[in-house]
């Protein structure tokens, strides 16, 4: 199994901000969900990725070539959605798809006709009386246009209504259906990725948490939930964020089996959802309500 | 080469709103000045580059423009190369003032063309300082931008009435050119080094510039 893009000892330093060394790999024919609280680095990823920001140590290779800001060639075969639109406002959808049309070389007029009557987009529309939502599925129309090998999305159902979001993620499973397409996006919702993606990325303060297969998340990680009375010193230790009430805990092991064999009898054990990882490993142990 | 050629198509199409008000003040320049000296309203052609630029840092627009399959390079240099097509607007436009005056009767001056050609070749001079500073600003340019509106009218006004009858320019028309091939030469090493070397800050500006 290849990996469509690969970090290599990433490192950025913005003020009090900094990446640490990342390395990981997104794998070729699965989506993967980038994940992280707000400031934790997923845009700067994106970016660099992207060509935008350029990495103070470390490499990135795209398609397995190292990518430079000489070369960016290896854009014609990525679909690219920001968190927020910077296309020309003045124009109309049909001059703003014209000027980008010839920039790729696998543009297919057909496939953007499609998308654009799917999302109801007029054609004679000034991108300045989109709103936020329109804007989005505009730039998903030109990211999906373009036979794209690779879709990179920093937030893309961010501003997106219920119903379209669903329609979103339906497409996009139906996108990577040839496993030769990969999908990244990074989200701030969860439920997103529990229904579409494969692997997860979660990165926190510049710093890789995990990158693993979505499957295997529950074999790793437990919740558990019981009275205050089986914590002590030692056992606190154990979990990697906690949060505490007056009357007893929630906890978050990384440990299954250990946590299984300990816990079992004394307290609920259970499957903790992406959200609730998230929760706990940005809020650490300092949880008290 | 072709993504070039794109990245110019890309600013003509963004100019497309700006062209009336473009003519308009070409207008205004020929209406000040409608003698000979509206030979310099080629000049103002370099509102063109400006506007383009003005389009790109609006809103921070070159974020979308690295997001397609283009190097910064490519970025670079098509914003230099984009002075050929804007000249050549420039100049129909003083062969339009041109017709205009002879019919109306206005006599005009032998070096008319000649005055043509030098602004032609200020054009990328003046652009070889206003690109370094739009790279250095960045999305910051709104303000500058003005100013430099500004002053290319107010140039192109005052180089009318000023320079046609100053002593210089009067030498430059009157130049042999067989006498001075050397100095000339020189002049144009000169003149193709601060272009180049224009372009080369520009490029290193840009290629830091994180979006």
């Amino acid at each position: 199994m290849n990996d469509v893009i690969q970090l290599n000892q990433i490192s950025k330093k913005y003020g009090h901000f900094s990446l640490c060394e990342l390395t990981f790999g997104i794998k070729e024919g699965y989506i993967t969900g980038l994940i992280g609280p707000n400031g934790a680095g997923k845009t700067t990823l994106i970016k660099m990725m992207m060509g935008m920001v350029q990495p103070d140590q470390g490499n990135i290779e795209i398609f397995g070539k190292e990518t430079s800001i000489k070369n960016a060639k290896y854009k014609d075969r990525i679909g690219y959605v920001s968190d927020e639109n910077y296309f020309y406002e003045q124009l109309t959808i049909d001059q703003m798809s014209k000027m980008i049309a010839p920039f790729y070389s696998q543009w297919d007029k057909e496939t953007y006709r499609k998308y654009i009557e799917m999302f109801k987009l007029s054609p004679r529309k000034k991108i300045k009386e989109l709103s936020k939502g329109m804007k989005m599925k505009y730039s998903l129309a030109i990211a999906l246009s373009h036979g794209a090998d690779l879709l990179i999305m920093d937030e893309p159902t961010a501003g997106l209504d219920p119903i379209f979001r669903r329609e979103l993620l339906d497409l996009l499973s139906e996108h990577i259906q040839d496993e030769k397409k990969s999908i990244l996006f990074s989200t701030h919702n969860t439920t997103d990725l529990d229904r579409i993606a494969d692997y997860i990325v979660f990165v926190n303060e510049g710093r890789l948490v995990f990158n693993e297969m979505k499957e295997s998340l529950p074999n790793k990680y437990m919740l558990v939930k019981g009275n205050k009375e089986l914590l002590d010193r030692d056992v606190r230790k154990w979990f990697i964020g906690l949060r505490e009430t007056e009357v007893g805990f929630e906890g978050l092991l990384n440990n299954r089996s250990e946590g299984e064999r300990f816990f079992r009898d004394h307290a609920i054990c259970e499957t903790p959802t992406l959200e609730e990882i998230m929760y706990f490993t940005v809020k650490g142990n300092a949880l008290y309500v | 080469m072709f993504n070039l050629l794109l990245l110019i198509r890309k600013d003509i199409i963004l100019l497309r709103n700006f062209i009336p008000l473009f003519l308009l003040s070409i207008l205004f320049v020929a209406y000040v000045q409608l003698d000979s000296s509206s030979m310099f309203a080629t000049f103002q052609s370099l509102l063109l580059l400006v506007y383009s630029c003005s389009m790109d840092a609006q809103n921070n627009n070159t974020k979308f423009v690295i997001g397609l399959p283009v190097s910064r390079q490519e970025i670079v240099l098509a914003k230099y190369l984009s002075l050929i097509p804007y000249s050549f607007i420039g100049l129909v436009c003083s062969f339009a003032l041109f017709l205009i005056s002879f019919s109306f009767g206005y006599s005009i001056s032998p070096v008319y063309w000649i005055g043509v050609s030098l602004t032609l070749l200020m054009i990328p001079l003046t652009a070889s300082i206003y690109l370094p500073i739009h790279y250095w600003l960045g999305y910051k340019n709104y303000y500058f931008n003005i100013f430099f509106n500004v002053v290319i009218t107010i140039t192109t006004i005052n180089a009318g009435s000023s320079l046609s009858h100053s002593s210089v320019f009067s030498k430059i028309t009157h130049l042999k050119l067989q006498d001075h091939l050397v100095q000339i030469g020189l002049i144009g090493i000169f003149y193709l080094f601060i272009l180049y070397f224009s372009y080369k800050i520009s490029l290193r500006l840009f290629s830091r510039e994180e979006l």
